[in-house]
């Protein structure tokens, strides 16, 4: 049928099928600021204006559209003149990874249109339909309020709040003298988002394109006998049906990490057998993805069902299925016990140390599984390129690891392999995985077609990856002083259907579990197991908020016990500057023969406390009056708190290349395999390199990330941007400088090149002279004794510099329902020198956001056959603009000496503490204490009801 | 298109007596305003295969928001957003705008209707309660007859109801309540980012000079396998002292009428428990 539509002032006809959405149709059309996020209008990436009013277009028939008035972010600005909010969006860091972001500007523009002068309350209402994983939402109403300034004509020019504290004199002289670095920069690659153009994985047209579908197990545990792939391939554009019977078994582990990925390799590209609701069974490419779903239909699969196990409390118990019990599996601990990895490790002796303890306390904590959830989700697209090269062009946080890992599964030399990674709509470590790039490549192989696939929210929820639940036991001795003398914590970690993460992820869990205090004696006891749920993997904080809900909660019940009040114990127990890391050593990811124990450098984890505690009002936490309301016996307030610790970087593993070349006009490109997924790396790498080379940071042109063309990098995980390729790219710009310094004093006839300063894009000699970059770009390209000013460089991080944090959480509870809401959350952060403040504090902001949903209100949810029951967004709740606490940062800035001007990693810090503190806040109020998150209304009732019975 | 696709066929009628006439067809097809919740299933390809009937853009049912003398009618197309927008919502039978406030997100409240939602028959259905609680009516159309039933009616079952498939809501009128009278509405669970466990109950009463009550309205969501009006218990409330003892006495027969749904996410004894404390707290705020 035809549909004619007025799209951003121009009229439009359409063909379209009528069962077509409206986002789909727009999408072909080339309208790629329309975003998929999922089928149901939950996430509102899809938003566009339909006759003035926001609408998502993914539960729109293009139909119900004919004849009407559309508008998208594509009309809002023309070039690189921006619309007010657009500006405002880029000046206040509205933008993370900018998926969304042209549907929250339209929600915007609908709202100033109607109200121009609305308040922060009205605001928060008018964009709720769009989720946001990333922002925490601060910086998007504080840009919304700006730009409705601007539009009525007041005069603006606003930044976001930044409240930064230096944590000493030598802090405060550090950032005094620098001209970008730890300034609000605008992001580099703020433009193309905030235009809504096509920069992700899917804004491309490729002609022939297939489309694929993967096919996926109903069962949580299953022979495959046979499968009858016949009546598929019959099915007219039908192009390949791929599966066991007719894919190579090559052994692998999907996690996204380094040469060579830790083992068992426990997975093969299809198997005949799965392993959990949603594991794969096969794929299929068609001429259209309609042909794909309906074809999936089509196929004929035996299944033997098993019996199936998904706590991992029971998965070694006697009698239970073995989940690996294929003949070639190896390299597991006990396969036949279903134990992946057994870890262990310890400083001092804990047995001694707990018969010379005056008291001992044990709890035992239980951690959930949530899911990353980017509103992006898994696509990949796969081709044949001109030279008979395989190119995927996925949303990944490892292009370079994709590209390794791909290679021996596809049965093609590296060297035939193109990774690109264009822009990620957000990846949370979910995207720090080979999820689906064999697909795809395996059907452009089968095919000789370029092939797509994307994960739609209900596949990635079964099929994708999520945060490994745990069972986590503290046993800790303290001296009559309360000081700790001796602690083991005990781990069951539930890795589900295949080991991925589930060594790296639990070996975490004990690093950030046992390094926080001071303890003479220390011990870690971990099993990993296998079990029916699908598979846990890497999501931002890895392991890390596992051990802080217990480490935390732990901690605070022993101050109770003991009568001191909690926030004198931690602070009596806390690492400060100096101390060991004593079990670091015994926790790496790799072997080490001579273990180096490292020492706290920068530290102003006590700063932060006392800062907390002064801005929470701590006092209150103590005050009858404030916990009671009067007139409401029923609600009671709390107030909690965690303290955090992080690391930046694997030291010894993690590696980043840079490369940086100048230009004719004395800008500079600047390649790095880091991949910006929305955090704003690209944007504090340019300032690094600006700062070395003296110029604004809009001449650092940044490209990441893409196998043939940037250096090669491990990718973005492990909090290791700012801290390996930050430190790649500042030694990168200081060759550079050196260059530009030479050049310079060959034009001026200086015979000391090291004296001469780079300032203002000026290479500045001590008597005045100068030579701008462009004069020294032209002359060493075109002039004389031509060469191209470039250099390169690696940094392979040597220590794992820890950000610190004190976290706070005010908290409403009503007694009768259960209901917990969260009324503030204040962090106070020492992540070194922020390189940026926005986008630092941005990143805090949205992690916090993460955190609260994982210990209030987000949880996968399953049947008793493992099928996950709550896959749409809504059911598992992401936190909307208008249900937000109040959010509070504030930055304390140390000087870290090995950092790239100072700096350590703020990205998954704010993941740790949010949890533990509203446990603490929940204690608070009520007196009770809840050894399970989230804490959802049912659950904290319950916990109720029974504490009143005892 | 190929022909094994064209299972799905949406038609579109300009008018509504030709989508009355439509709706005589063999398998009747399935009516859809918004679209807000046929369309997440036809996303998915989990709808039956056949044809569906495009409301939208029908004047007839387009006719917005009417307030007059002593009832409001809603046209059958009326969002969730049209009652935001609309002025005499802010100070006038409040918990239509706080329902329509609680519905997810905005690009759902400018697609979602009142109708679609009561048609829908989702238990947790945000809007129902709501009219319910006013004494709506609905007026269901179809090609050779016109009918109104009580909202509260309706409903007999898990997403069943007293509709025919040949008929459609035309419109949805709501008295405007005489008595000044004492209302509440709450959620618990989604709104503030909780949807594990919902409990929703609205409430309106009245009390004449010697709190003697006047008139009731008690209607439950989420607890029930539908929609639920509490008879019993409103019929133990009506006529009697609003104090102290009839409060418990009217929670403890709440706690029998309710026969609560239990699944993965909620159990039967909080449900009930929680309606419970939802209907004290409800009546002794009117104290």
């Amino acid at each position: 049928m035809q549909i004619h539509l007025t799209i951003n002032n121009e009229p439009k006809v359409f063909e379209c099928q009528p069962w077509e959405t409206l986002l789909r149709v727009l999408r072909r059309e080339g309208y790629y600021s329309v975003r998929y996020g999922s089928d149901t209008g939950e996430t509102g990436a899809s938003a566009i204006l339909l006759n003035g009013k926001v609408v998502n277009s993914d539960i729109l028939l293009a139909s119900q559209a004919d004849s009407s008035i559309i508008e998208t972010i594509e009309g809002l600005s023309k070039g690189i003149d921006l619309h007010p909010i657009q500006e405002a969006f880029l000046r206040h860091g509205a933008i993370q990874s900018g998926y969304s972001t042209p549907a929250t500007i339209l929600a915007a523009k609908a709202l100033l249109q109607r109200n121009p002068n609305p308040t922060e309350k009205e605001i928060r209402e008018a964009i709720a339909g769009v989720l946001d994983r990333e922002t925490g939402y601060v910086k998007i109403v504080s840009a919304i309020l700006d730009a409705a300034a601007a539009m009525r004509g007041e005069k603006t020019a606003n930044l976001p709040l930044l409240q930064i504290i230096q944590a000493d004199s030598k802090a405060n002289d550090f950032v005094q003298e620098k001209a970008v670095v730890n300034r609000p920069e605008k992001k580099v690659d703020g433009m193309k988002l905030v235009k809504g153009n096509a920069a992700f994985v899917d804004d491309i047209e490729l002609k022939g394109l297939l489309h694929a579908k993967l096919v996926t197990s109903p069962h949580a545990h299953a022979r495959i006998l046979d499968i009858d792939d016949s009546k598929v391939r019959e099915y007219p554009g039908v192009r390949a049906v791929i599966h066991y019977k007719n894919i190579p078994r090559v052994r692998y582990a999907s996690g996204g990490q380094s040469y060579p990925n830790p083992k068992p390799y426990d997975q093969v590209c299809f198997d005949n057998k799965v392993r959990y609701v949603g594991d794969r069974v096969a794929a299929i490419a068609a001429d259209t993805l309609e042909i794909a779903q309906e074809a999936m239909k089509l196929l004929v699969v035996q299944y033997e069902v098993l019996p199936a196990v998904f706590d991992e409390n029971q998965a070694c118990a006697p009698g239970v299925p073995v989940i690996h019990d294929e003949p070639d599996m190896a390299d597991a601990y006990d396969a036949s016990k279903n134990i992946s990895h057994r870890i262990h490790a310890k400083s001092g002796n804990t047995e001694i140390g707990f018969a010379q303890a005056d008291f001992v306390f044990e709890h035992t904590y239980k951690v959930h599984q949530v899911q990353q959830c980017p509103i992006e989700p898994h696509i990949a697209i796969s081709y044949w390129d001109e030279d008979e090269r395989l190119v995927i062009r996925t949303s990944t946080q490892v292009p370079f690891h994709v590209r390794r890992m791909v290679a021996p599964l596809l049965g093609l030399p590296l060297k035939r392999i193109r990774v690109i990674k264009p822009r990620i709509g957000g990846g949370f470590g979910v995207k720090q995985e080979m999820l689906i790039e064999d697909i795809v490549g395996h059907l452009t192989i089968a095919t000789r077609k370029p092939v797509r696939l994307e994960f739609n929210r209900e596949e990635e929820f079964r099929s994708s990856r999520s945060r490994h639940p745990q069972t986590i036991t503290y046993k800790t001795g303290v001296s009559k002083e309360g000081k700790l003398v001796s602690q083991k914590m005990t781990v069951i970690g539930n890795t589900g259907a295949y080991a991925t993460h589930g060594l790296t992820v639990q070996t975490v869990t004990g690093l950030r579990g046992l390094s926080t205090y001071n303890c003479p004696n220390k011990e870690f006891d971990c099993k990993v197991v296998y079990t029916n749920i699908p598979v846990p993997g890497a999501y931002r904080g890895y392991g890390g908020p596992q051990a802080f809900l217990a480490l935390e909660s732990h901690m605070e019940e022993i101050a109770h016990a003991l009568g001191i009040e909690v926030a004198e114990f931690k602070k009596k127990n806390c690492v400060k500057s100096g101390d060991p890391l004593d079990i670091a050593p015994h926790l790496g990811e790799r072997e080490d023969p001579n273990p180096f124990i490292p020492k706290i450098a920068s530290c102003a984890l006590q700063q932060c406390l006392e800062e907390g505690m002064k801005r929470s009002q701590w006092h209150r936490r103590y005050d009858e009056s404030w916990r009671n309301i009067p007139g409401k016996p029923y609600l009671k307030r709390g107030l909690g708190m965690a303290l955090c610790m992080h690391g930046s970087a694997i030291p010894g593993l993690d590696m980043g290349g840079a490369f940086i070349k100048i230009n004719d006009d004395g800008s500079f490109n600047l390649l790095v395999g880091a991949t910006d997924l929305g955090t704003g790396s690209d944007t504090i790498l340019a300032q690094i390199a600006a700062e070395v080379l003296g110029v604004p940071t809009e001449n650092i042109l940044v490209y990441s990330s893409d196998t043939d063309l940037t250096p090669f990098d491990t990718g973005a995980y492990a909090s290791s941007t700012t801290y390996v390729s930050g430190n790649a790219v500042k030694l990168a710009a200081e060759k550079v400088k050196l260059q530009i310094q030479q050049r310079a004093a060959l034009l001026l006839g200086i015979s000391h090149p090291e004296e001469i300063v780079l300032k203002e894009q000026k290479a500045i000699a001590l008597d005045g002279r100068f030579v701008p970059f462009d004069k020294i770009a032209l002359h060493s390209l075109h002039e004389y004794d031509q060469q191209q000013i470039m250099a390169t460089a690696s940094f392979v991080a040597q220590a794992s510099p820890p950000p610190f944090a004190a976290q706070f959480a005010e908290i409403e509870i009503d007694t009768q329902t259960g209901q917990v809401t969260v009324k503030k959350l204040l962090m106070v952060v020492d992540c070194g020198v922020a390189i940026n403040p926005v986008t630092a504090t941005g990143q805090i902001e949205g992690g916090m956001v993460q955190a609260l949903g994982y210990g209030h209100c987000e949880e996968m949810v399953y049947d008793d056959k493992g099928r996950m029951v709550n896959t749409e967004l809504g059911p598992y709740k992401i936190y909307q603009a208008n249900e937000m606490p109040e959010m509070e940062v504030v930055l304390i800035q140390t000087v870290e000496e090995t950092g790239p001007f100072g700096a350590k990693a703020a990205g998954e810090i704010p993941k740790d503490g949010v949890a533990p503190a509203i446990g603490s806040a929940i204690y608070n109020a009520t007196g009770v204490r809840i050894r399970e998150i989230p804490y959802t209304p049912q659950k904290v009732w319950q916990a109720l009801q029974k504490a009143e019975k005892i | 298109m190929r022909n094994y696709l064209q299972d799905y066929c949406v038609v579109s009628c300009p008018s509504l007596q030709e989508a009355l006439m439509a709706l005589q067809g063999t398998p009747a097809p399935i009516p859809m305003a918004g679209g807000t919740d046929l369309m997440v299933y036809l996303n998915y390809r989990r709808l039956p295969a056949g044809s569906y009937l495009d409301l939208f853009n029908i004047p007839e049912l387009k006719q917005g928001i009417q307030i007059q003398d002593n009832k409001v009618v809603f046209s059958a197309l009326t969002t969730y957003m049209d009652v935001r927008m609309h002025p005499y919502f802010q100070n006038n039978m409040k918990l239509l705008l706080h329902a329509a406030k609680v519905v997810g997100a905005i690009g759902i409240q400018t697609r979602g209707t009142w109708a679609g939602n009561i048609i829908n028959a989702s238990p947790a259905a945000d809007g129902v309660p709501a009219l319910m609680v006013y004494d709506a009516k609905i007026t269901l159309a179809s090609a050779y007859n016109e009918r109104q039933v009580l909202l509260s009616d309706f409903y007999h079952g898990y997403k069943k109801m007293d509709r025919s498939p040949q008929e459609i809501i035309t419109k949805i009128t709501i008295p405007i309540p005489q008595t000044k009278d004492h209302e509440y509405y709450r959620k618990v669970g989604e709104r503030k980012a909780q949807a594990i466990s919902k409990v929703i109950l609205a409430g309106r009463l009245s009390l004449d000079g010697q709190k003697k009550i006047q008139s009731i309205r008690i209607v439950y969501g989420s607890v029930m396998p539908y929609t639920y009006r509490s008879n019993k218990t409103e019929e133990l409330l009506l006529g009697n002292e609003l104090n102290h003892k009839l409060i418990q006495e009217a929670v403890s027969l709440i706690g029998k009428e309710l026969q609560p749904i239990d699944d993965i996410r909620s159990t039967a004894l909080y449900r009930r428990k929680v309606a419970q404390n939802l209907l004290e707290e409800f009546l002794c705020s009117a104290l």
